[in-house]
């Protein structure tokens, strides 16, 4: 049976549509799931998608964390054994939620990145795209602490474009079910399209075959 | 019928012709045209519709000239180019003088203007492209401290305000072209380009059924970019007051704008779709009026405003931005009614159309302003009076430099160059832009060949590229707008793909100065012959003229001539070509040979090394450049070559540095061992019909240059030594590269 | 009753303000202040009705602390709050 996932649209998201692609590219099946929606299907994986979700107004992913959608997701989350994964703008807005720990801040150059980005993942090199403003991640110490204790910390920056503490450019909760992340799977899983580093296209369905494994374990 | 708006009856001040923008021979025409004397508000619109912006009207003529065969709905928002079942739609729009005055949102508001044009086509927007143009970013003879400092400001807020508004819409921004010249001091040029794919069946255009209700999406409407349109179209002056005019952006409006539309257009009860853009509602819903063939009414309480006592001209007249207009039947507003509630938008019925042929404006019932469509829409034509100014005689003939250099002093020229922000590379300002959302981007933007993107709904994949050469074309208008057809054509051809059309932007100071005049009509002819000449066409455009200014003492600085045209083209073979080469390869230079009397008038090292502008320029070799393309496609299907990149700014030194610095990222050490000639004209010099060709069986590919008998020389070898060996000098690439990536970076902070 | 209020949020002093450190690298590079420290921060001007002072100050807690700012990075300062008179907004285009 192919698994299914559920990706939250909020008004402001834009890769949402990538992201279905990608986890279809996976053998997910996928639905849409509207920010005013509150109750949701049977889902394996809940994703948050990229984007400016609310204008990114006040600070990236400060509205989406209100929309009937989200507080419905910490209620699904408790009682559905499922996934939950925040990509970029969606790491946001579980850090801002409260489902992650620490935050994310404005690069430490103040400006948008958009490039390939060498990074760490399970020991494995891997190259994804970056695209964000606010992707410098902080953590106060004890926090910091817990992360590195528990091993929360599933993937980090070889060159730390963004000033994130540790290196880090992607996170677990405390149970290893909630996963969030600042660079892009989905942009790095189309074999047409290998935004000038061929040898590491598909490294984005590395991350989304995880996922799946994880699943299905 | 009494016609009297309410500010006849006022005391208050009725403008001037003069403060309208209208001539007295336009107010007499008017007059002709409606049969009796305008009212006040009917002159504001008469003077909106028939500004330079919205008229065209010292364009229009001319433009008609361009070929237009085998683009479609190139009289509509945008126009585009059939790929198998699909349009690609494509268009350019300038925003110069509003990104003057205020950087930020002038350049964001531009990249929302252009991107309804493909909307209102039904269209889902696919990428963004962009032509900036400063003035130096450091002090010289020709540029003062204030200056250089206003110029570095205006690149940073015009980047961020690209930076903001384009990645919150979730368009990819894959590249363009920068450049730097002191003709911008004063006068920025912001081009901007956007593309969008829709099923042919599904496209929808501006053409309003009779009987049907005309719907406002978007915010509320305020006083924001009041006379935009007259804004363009006159000279800027350094005037504070210029900043009311400025409209400001919303992304996150904009972003819920597109998927509305969208939604709204697949409608079957939705029959047409219009963007607010220069002279806001009146523009826009006359335009609808006069595609359609009807009339309308509009109904001015019911528009929503912002603003506390707005008049019936600012509210017709206003540029808020992200508002789109629709023609839809009863069943078309509910639905219309529901997808914006979805997107948090306003949606009101602001006007009906009916058969007929009258534009009228209501206010609860009182007739404000009732005008024949036409009337109102088809501003007068002029004839320019073009004559060649004797400087530019002088110019063209000025003889060739001849520099005495030895080649340590080369060795350091070379250092200059690629230190100068115009050779520069450009990531300071391209990583600022998201290239990579929507799935569809193969390489990271840079100014480079074309940016190639996967279009999954035909399986093809597309290329886009923006070109322009500011400095030739001062030189020899007719001449620099030919040869930079054929530089985009050499783009596209040394990344593999085929051009299919183009949409052009053409920014000149005053047309209705002689010379200026003459640098227009030649451009076009220039466009023109090599358009037919290839056998592609223009499919839309747009023109910004009055780029001009006054510097302190009072002294006019015109822009040069700046057209700039953004290709579409398609890959002709399984992949693209990319500008790079891997250690162990052999570097060909494919074409004309560089001489010592080549023409080499107008190439970037002479005015950036030696700030010299003059001589000749090259002419096209049509038959040899066919051959080229040829070679390369062909070499390419037998894989042959490695990689290519056409020989423009910079000529063959510039090129193959391109082509060594594209490679350190990938290959880690790259080095190069040639036999260059310490020439400082043949090494960086311009001229048409070259590329560089890399190749790992450097064997077979003469072979096959030899037995097509395509001109060629060997430059030289590739290996790992991390030396660029000229020859003449050594240097070692790092260095050089660290210059060259971070140089823009540096002088622009 | 309606009551506005003006607020400041910032980064928490600890937290390192790359924005304010450019502002200031660039005010020391013109020659206008070499330690500059500068901190940047949001405005909020916001609108709250309620029929006591004791409601809209609880409204005002909520809305800061829900929807304004983000605990673990952030603090916040209220600048002013008081009751103003009520508005109300016209509509429509005014000819006469």
């Amino acid at each position: 049976m192919k698994l299914k996932a559920g990706i939250i649209v909020f008004l402001g998201t834009n890769c949402e549509r990538d992201t279905k692609t990608a986890l279809e590219k996976t053998g997910f099946k996928t639905d849409f799931i509207f920010h005013t929606e509150t109750k949701f299907k049977n889902y394996d994986l809940i994703v948050l998608p990229g984007g400016f979700s609310f204008g990114d107004y006040i600070r990236a992913g400060r509205l989406a964390k209100l929309s009937p959608a989200v507080f419905a997701l910490k209620d699904y989350i408790k009682k559905q054994k499922c996934f939950t994964l925040g990509i970029c703008n969606g790491f946001q807005i579980l850090t801002e939620g409260g489902f992650l720990p620490g935050a994310l801040i404005e690069n430490k150059n103040t400006k948008f990145i958009c490039q390939n980005e060498p990074l760490i993942f399970n020991n494995q090199k891997i190259t994804l795209p970056i695209a964000h403003k606010e992707g410098c991640f902080y953590a106060d110490s004890n926090t910091l602490k817990i992360i590195e204790e528990r091993n929360m910390a599933f993937l980090r920056y070889q060159n730390n474009p963004n000033g994130s503490i540790n290196d880090i450019a992607g996170l677990y909760d405390r149970e290893n079910k909630i996963m969030g992340l600042m660079p892009h799977p989905e942009r790095a899983a189309l074999k047409e399209c290998a935004p000038n580093s061929p040898n590491n296209a598909l490294d984005g369905l590395k991350l989304f075959n995880f996922i799946k494994e994880e699943i299905e374990k | 019928m009494i016609l009297k708006s309410a500010q006849d009856t006022q005391a208050e001040k009725i403008p001037s012709l003069k403060d309208l923008g209208l001539s007295k021979l336009e107010y007499e025409e008017i007059k002709k045209r409606i049969e009796r004397e305008p009212n006040t508000l009917e002159l504001y619109l008469f003077s909106a519709m028939w500004s330079e912006h919205c008229g065209y009207k010292h364009s229009k003529k001319y433009l008609k000239n361009l070929p237009r065969k085998n683009s479609c709905f190139n009289t509509e928002n945008s126009g585009g180019i059939k790929i198998g079942r699909h349009i690609i739609f494509f268009k350019t729009e300038s925003h110069n003088h509003p990104s003057a005055v205020e950087p930020y949102q002038g350049a964001a508001t531009g990249i929302g203007g252009i991107l309804r044009d493909i909307l209102a086509m039904n269209a889902r927007p696919i990428a963004l492209l962009n032509s900036l143009k400063f003035g130096a970013l450091e002090p010289s003879k020709n540029c003062t401290k204030e200056s250089a400092r206003r110029n570095k400001y205006l690149l940073n807020g015009i980047t961020e305000g690209i930076s903001d508004y384009g990645n919150s819409t979730g368009v990819p921004n894959i590249g363009g072209e920068v450049s730097f010249n002191d003709c911008f001091n004063l006068s920025p040029i912001v081009n901007v380009m956007a593309a969008g794919i829709c099923k042919k069946s599904n496209v929808k255009t501006s053409k309003v059924k009779k009987d049907s209700y005309i719907i406002l999406i978007g915010p509320r409407t305020g006083r924001d970019g009041l006379f935009g349109a007259a804004f363009a179209s006159k000279e800027l002056e350094n005037n504070f007051e210029d900043r009311l005019s400025v409209q400001i952006g919303d992304p996150y409006v904009k972003k819920n704008i597109i998927e509305a539309t969208l939604e709204i257009l697949k409608s079957k009860n939705v029959n047409s779709a219009q963007d607010l853009g220069a002279a806001g509602l009146l523009s826009s819903t006359s335009e609808m009026a006069s595609k359609g063939g009807v009339a309308m009414d509009i109904y001015l309480e019911k528009v929503p405003l912002r603003e506390k006592n707005m008049k019936p001209h600012e509210i017709m007249l206003s540029e808020s931005q992200e508002r789109m207009v629709f023609g839809a039947n009863l069943k078309g507003v509910e639905e219309i009614k529901k997808i914006t509630a979805k997107y948090e938008l306003n949606a009101d019925i602001i006007g009906k159309t009916y058969e007929g042929n009258t534009y009228n404006l209501y206010y609860k019932r009182n007739l404000l302003a009732s005008l024949p469509v036409n009337a109102l829409t088809e501003a007068p034509c002029y004839n320019l009076n073009p004559r060649k100014p004797r400087q530019m005689s002088t110019l063209e003939s000025a003889a060739p430099l001849t520099y005495k250099l030895n080649p340590d002093e080369i060795k350091s020229l070379i250092f200059k160059f690629c230190a100068s922000p115009e050779f520069a590379g450009k990531s300071y300002i391209y990583s600022q832009y998201d290239s990579t959302v929507g799935i569809r981007t193969l390489q990271n933007p840079h100014s480079i060949g074309v940016a190639p993107l996967y279009i999954s709904e035909e399986n093809k994949t597309i290329g886009f590229s923006m070109d322009s050469n500011e400095i030739q074309c001062s030189l020899n208008p007719y001449q620099g707008a030919y040869n930079l057809i054929f530089e985009s054509y050499r783009n596209a051809v040394s990344s593999g793909f085929k051009p299919l059309g183009i949409t052009n932007c053409l920014n000149f100071a005053n047309p209705e100065k002689s010379d200026i005049a003459y640098q227009f009509t030649e451009t076009i002819k220039g466009m023109k012959d090599a358009l037919n000449t290839l056998k592609i066409p223009v499919v839309s455009g747009n023109v910004s003229f009055y780029n001009e200014g006054a510097d302190k003492n009072g002294d006019k600085i015109k822009i040069h001539p700046a057209p700039v045209i953004g290709m579409l083209s398609l890959l002709s073979s399984k992949t693209p070509l990319y500008a790079m080469v891997e250690p162990d390869s052999t570097i060909f230079l494919a074409g004309k040979k560089i001489e010592k009397n080549s023409n080499t008038g107008g190439s970037l090292y002479q005015k950036v090394l030696f700030d010299f502008s003059g001589g000749k320029l090259d002419t096209v070799d049509f038959r040899l450049e066919k051959k080229l393309a040829k070679t390369i496609f062909n070499l390419k299907k037998k894989e042959l070559i490695t990689g290519a990149v056409d020989v423009s700014k910079g000529g063959t030194l510039g090129a193959l540095l391109i082509l060594l610095f594209n490679s350190i990222k990938n290959s880690g050490k790259i080095g190069f061992k040639g036999n260059l000639t310490p020439d400082i004209n043949l090494l960086l010099g311009e001229i048409t019909g070259r590329y560089l060709i890399t190749a790992k069986n450097q064997e077979r590919v003469e072979k096959y240059l030899i037995k097509t008998k395509t001109p060629y020389e060997i430059l030289g070898n590739t290996n790992n030594t991390g030396v660029l060996d000229l020859g003449f000098t050594k240097i070692r690439l790092r260095e050089l590269n660290t210059i060259y990536q971070n140089s823009l970076a540096n002088k622009a902070q | 009753m309606k009551f506005k209020a003006k607020i400041i949020v910032k980064l928490k002093d600890k937290i390192k303000d790359s924005k304010g450190e450019a502002i200031s690298a660039v005010l020391k590079r013109i020659a206008l202040e070499d330690e500059a420290n500068v901190r940047t921060g949001k405005f909020f001007e916001l609108e709250i009705s309620s029929k006591t002072t004791d409601g809209a100050h609880f409204k005002l807690q909520e809305i800061i602390k829900e929807v304004l700012v983000n605990p673990v990075v952030e603090t916040c300062e209220v600048l002013e709050f008081e009751p103003v008179e009520e508005f109300i907004p016209e509509s429509g285009a005014v000819l006469e």
